[in-house]
């Protein structure tokens, strides 16, 4: 078992989330705390905040949408993943405004999970370190700029706040200009470690995906969906 | 909604030409009669187009409104079943990769808690869906009020074996309310199990009996629990809605959330009403107001939309 010092603080009112995902997180090394309201995990985040926070939406006392805001006040780059067990909430809940860096329904892979929790260490890790810019892991489709190392995204030269999952579809895309991905295909590559993802999630994200591009960029149609097959990156310009 | 209005205005139209070409046999009679009884029969059509649009127009509200009631029940049971389901798929996970024996028991123990919430939701789910159709089918007889609270009262004590004090006070007379016998111990077993649920241990129940001033049953259940926050008052009669502070053991897991809805359904099944509240000295305090048996219960219990 490596030895991390970073904090991950869970919060769930249901107890056996609650545990079992702490139970997973400290098998990787993690020290992990857990709260079964949002007023208790809050009270402890005025204390000291921890480096990364698992968050339902839906909890007692303070809910996981005024959490968030609240945690993103204190801090811009805390990585923070929520858990939801409502699709469609997603939708009205996180749009660009509340800053969460990914989601996933319930019931999650334990798996995908803490892979996602690596992945957004990574992320944040990297993010204060601008020095390693590896030109292998850059992708380059027309306006879009893609770097595989931080799962970050440029559109036209302007950063785009991706979730990890928003980030994996598109790099999917992206990758094969011109090719359709199938939503199986898509799955496989957005969720590696989950096998029962439902096709309106990928659909659910492409949307989200589409809007964040949208909010940059009111013209944009680099996202194609092609009726009964799947979804497709066209080179901007190209159309 | 639109075609139906289309298909009342042609048939409007269609009484119209009718009364017209009546008009039109009667050639010989005068013009001024040929005038008024189209009129006459214009006024007519318009009257009847516009009462059987009112009832078209009620009756597809009446399904709308059934329809969206559907569609939230379905969303809320999906939504529902998540939280198990994540518990079972994650302790599933982990039970594959662990090796100890005491981590394993754990959480194969999650997992039968889990299946075994799931079933408990899904068959009080069966339950308050058919509670509608049920009510009206069954029996109703006068079932005398101070009887029914003593034998749930009863059973309570025996099943709280002294954790919880269960105190019943009811006047001499004896109240009666039309209702199955089966359906309202339904609901005072649900209040009283919500009751000794947030009870602490030495705490008491209270039920309390009194004729109300229309002449019907007035039973109030209160605790000496934590009392409810003031913001879920207004959702403590939610399907599904539970919030049980400080609450992580067993017990919180036997209550899926469904119990207070079921005894609303019920009660408001049979034309009462029921409330909750804080007492002074805090405490919960759920109201049930029930009408009399004498005074026509069924009419309104049919009368329900």
């Amino acid at each position: 078992m490596q030895s991390r010092t970073e904090l991950v603080a869970v919060v769930d009112d249901e107890k056996n989330i609650r545990e079992t995902v702490a139970f997973a997180l400290k098998r990787e090394g993690y020290r992990v705390n857990t709260y079964a309201d949002g007023a208790e995990a809050w009270a402890a985040f005025r204390r000291e905040l921890p480096d990364l926070a698992v968050l339902d939406i839906l909890l007692p006392r303070m809910d996981g949408r005024e959490l968030c805001r609240k945690l993103r006040a204190k801090s811009e780059t805390l990585p923070i993943v929520f858990l939801t067990s409502k699709d469609e909430e997603l939708d009205r809940v996180l749009g660009l405004e509340l800053g969460a860096d990914d989601y996933l329904c319930k019931p999650f892979s334990m798996r995908e999970l803490v892979a996602r929790v690596k992945v957004l260490f990574r992320r944040a890790a990297l993010a204060s370190d601008p020095s390693r810019r590896e030109e292998a892991k850059m992708l380059r489709a027309g306006s879009l700029e893609i770097d595989g190392l931080r799962y970050t995204a440029r559109w036209r030269g302007e950063p785009l706040a991706l979730t990890v999952t928003e980030f994996l579809l598109l790099q999917a895309l992206a990758r094969h200009p011109g090719h359709v991905k199938t939503r199986q295909q898509l799955m496989e590559e957005a969720y590696p470690n989950d096998a029962y993802v439902s096709e309106r999630t990928i659909d659910s994200h492409v949307k989200r995906l589409r809007r964040k591009f949208e909010s940059r960029d009111a013209a944009f149609s680099g996202i194609d969906t092609v009726h009964g097959l799947g979804y497709r990156w066209i080179e901007a310009g190209a159309e | 909604m639109e075609l139906l209005r289309l298909g009342l205005r042609l048939l409007l139209f269609n009484l119209l030409l009718v009364s017209l070409t009546i008009a039109g046999f009667l050639y010989l009679v005068p013009w001024a009669a040929v005038v008024v009884s189209a009129a006459a029969a214009l006024l007519l059509s318009v009257f009847f187009a516009a009462a059987i649009t009112g009832t078209l127009e009620d009756l597809t509200r009446r399904l709308e409104d059934r329809q969206r009631a559907t569609e939230t029940l379905a969303s809320e049971v999906a939504h529902e079943l998540k939280n198990p389901l994540a518990s079972i798929r994650s302790a599933a996970e982990m039970l594959h990769e662990v090796r100890e024996p005491e981590e394993r028991r754990r959480f194969a123990a999650v997992i039968q808690e889990e299946v075994a919430r799931m079933e408990r939701q899904v068959s009080q789910l069966a339950e308050i869906t058919r509670i509608d159709a049920r009510l009206e089918n069954e029996e109703q007889v006068a079932v005398p009020v101070n009887g029914l609270l003593a034998q749930v009262a009863e059973r309570f004590r025996l099943r709280e074996n002294g954790r919880v004090k269960f105190e019943l006070e009811a006047p001499e007379e004896v109240l009666t309310v039309r209702a199955s016998p089966e359906r309202l111990t339904q609901v005072f077993e649900n209040l009283l199990d919500n009751a000794a649920g947030f009870s602490p241990a030495g705490g008491a129940v209270r039920v309390a009996l009194e004729r109300s001033r229309d002449g019907g049953a007035l039973i109030r259940v209160s605790d000496e629990g934590p009392g409810i926050p003031p913001e879920h008052l207004s959702r403590i009669f939610d399907r599904f809605f539970s919030h049980r502070p400080g609450e992580e053991g067993r017990r919180a897991r036997l209550h899926p959330g469904l119990g207070l809805a079921i005894a609303k359904a019920i009660v408001e099944g049979y034309g009462g009403s029921i409330a909750a509240g804080n007492a002074g000295a805090g405490g919960a305090v759920f109201t049930v107001r029930l009408p009399s048996s004498r005074t026509g219960i069924s009419r309104q219990v049919m009368g329900r939309s």
